[in-house]
């Protein structure tokens, strides 16, 4: 068996694959910022005391775990516009992708939140810090640096899960690698190339987390 | 002697007469004698054939050959046949012809014989009636949702390398996205538009323009010429008066107006 690369023929679309590995990273950024907020409302939610945002917080999370992205991708995108709530195809492709990133976010996050033993918020009160203040500086960052880890992975997932927005027509790397393929049929070396393109992606984002976590919590904690 | 070598030439002539017409003439002869045609048309072809409520074959290959059977003044003895056994059903004399949305090639036409071509499947761009497009290079705006590496795909790119092209992986969310309203317009063949309109009510997909067309042509045996003429004059005449057309236009939603004659 032997087969005859021709990367050659990908050259004519090389405009295509820069444009949409910007576009996978514009919806990565864009959809781990969302879901990284979502995912904290979810966490307090799910961790507060009140009753109807705690069960609404569940029913969110449980229904978005528990079903497929593809699935709710394609509700967002082909269903809702009969309720009359349109959005172009890369609009939905963040509004689905955050809606799914959230709800695992939040239950990392919650994890996080729940780690932090009560005596420590108590022990920050009794410093004189306000309950803002001991939020922010003891539970959450506490909590942050103690599932950063599993976020950081579900950030690179989600990076890679990008790629099915293309059953919507959203113009990413892997849509743009089988519109290609579809052209040149030469789709060994068109999957090839978009393989080395994602793992450069997540490795740059998983440099760069490894950056973030030197900067705010390694440093941060030595000079406490 | 002169009236004597007359009668004996009228009745060698008369003779050969007898003997030669029937015998040129045989298929048609045979078929018009027998009272019946026996055609095969598609069940499984919508809306050229399919089977009905009542279990009875419809669509506009069938409507085809109840019209050349009531031109020849027989009855139509319908056969159900697929795209495989169409040629083997002509090739054994099971059938004397076949109307099934059979596209011509080279190979096939050295096994059969094909008249004229008496519709079309056309790929083209459908939408609503309000949208106001007759042409690729109006297209403008306007979104147009097709499935990608398609013929479509590939002669719309072709013709509006600049239109507002959605790219989907299959059919069904190619048609999706225009039920939805997502696309405006949908890149597809005249009878997928026919099957989502008739399974959508309030879908409106009307041809705007057509990119391409693949004729149909009926199917006969060989070694036929009185039948074969006799179908392509009745090919022929069906697109002067209209009655082709009105065809497509009933079944397929497409005007087509004539294609050129084999």
């Amino acid at each position: 068996m032997s087969y005859n690369f021709r990367f050659s023929a990908l050259l004519p679309y090389t405009d295509e694959i820069v444009r949409g590995v910007v576009l996978t990273l514009q919806l990565s950024v864009i959809t781990m910022s969302i879901g990284l907020v979502i995912g904290l409302f979810v966490a307090l939610a799910r961790t507060g005391s009140i009753p109807v945002l705690r069960g609404a917080a569940t029913t969110y999370v449980e229904a978005i775990r528990n079903t497929p992205l593809l699935v709710q991708l394609l509700i967002v995108f082909f269903g809702l516009p009969h309720l009359g709530i349109r959005f172009d195809a890369n609009t939905a492709a963040v509004v689905a992708l955050s809606i799914n990133l959230g709800a695992y976010c939040g239950e990392i996050l919650r994890a996080g939140l729940q780690s932090i033993r009560t005596s420590q918020v108590e022990a920050g009160r009794s410093l004189g810090l306000t309950a803002g203040q001991t939020f922010r500086h003891v539970v959450l960052f506490q909590a942050v640096k103690a599932v950063y880890p599993a976020l950081t992975s579900q950030f690179v997932l989600l990076l890679l899960a990008t790629s099915v927005v293309s059953a919507i027509g959203a113009t990413e790397l892997f849509s743009e690698a089988s519109f290609i393929d579809s052209r040149t049929y030469r789709s060994f070396e068109t999957y090839s190339l978009i393989t080395a393109a994602y793992l450069v992606l997540t490795l740059t984002f998983r440099a760069l987390f490894a950056v973030v976590w030197q900067l705010v919590f390694v440093r941060r904690s030595r000079s406490r | 002697m002169l009236k004597h070598l007359s009668r004996i030439v009228s009745a060698v002539l008369l003779a050969g007469a007898v003997s030669v017409v029937p015998a040129m003439a045989a298929d048609l002869q045979q078929i018009i004698a027998s009272g019946k045609i026996r055609i095969g048309v598609p069940v499984d072809v919508a809306p050229f054939g399919s089977m009905d409520a009542s279990n009875q074959p419809v669509g506009l290959d069938v409507d085809m050959a109840n019209a050349i059977a009531k031109a020849l003044g027989v009855t139509a003895e319908l056969t159900p046949i697929t795209g495989a056994n169409r040629i083997p059903y002509l090739m054994t004399d099971k059938l004397d012809i076949v109307i099934a949305a059979m596209g011509a090639t080279p190979q096939r036409a050295l096994q059969i014989d094909f008249t004229s071509p008496y519709a079309a499947l056309s790929e083209g761009v459908f939408g609503p009636d309000n949208i106001n497009v007759s042409s690729a290079d109006q297209l403008g705006d306007y979104t147009i949702a097709l499935t990608k590496g398609t013929t479509q795909d590939l002669l719309l790119t072709a013709l509006a390398p600049n239109a507002k092209i959605q790219r989907y992986d299959d059919d069904a969310s190619s048609a999706a996205a225009f039920l939805s309203g997502q696309a405006q317009l949908l890149a597809t063949a005249d009878i997928v538009a026919q099957d989502i309109m008739s399974k959508n009510k309030g879908a409106v997909l009307h041809p705007k323009f057509i990119m391409s067309e693949s004729p149909c042509y009926i199917g006969l045996p060989q070694g036929e010429p009185e039948l074969l003429h006799w179908l392509n004059t009745y090919v022929h005449l069906g697109w002067h008066d209209g009655s082709l057309s009105a065809l497509s236009q009933k079944w397929l939603g497409t005007n087509i107006t004539s294609l050129p004659p084999i």
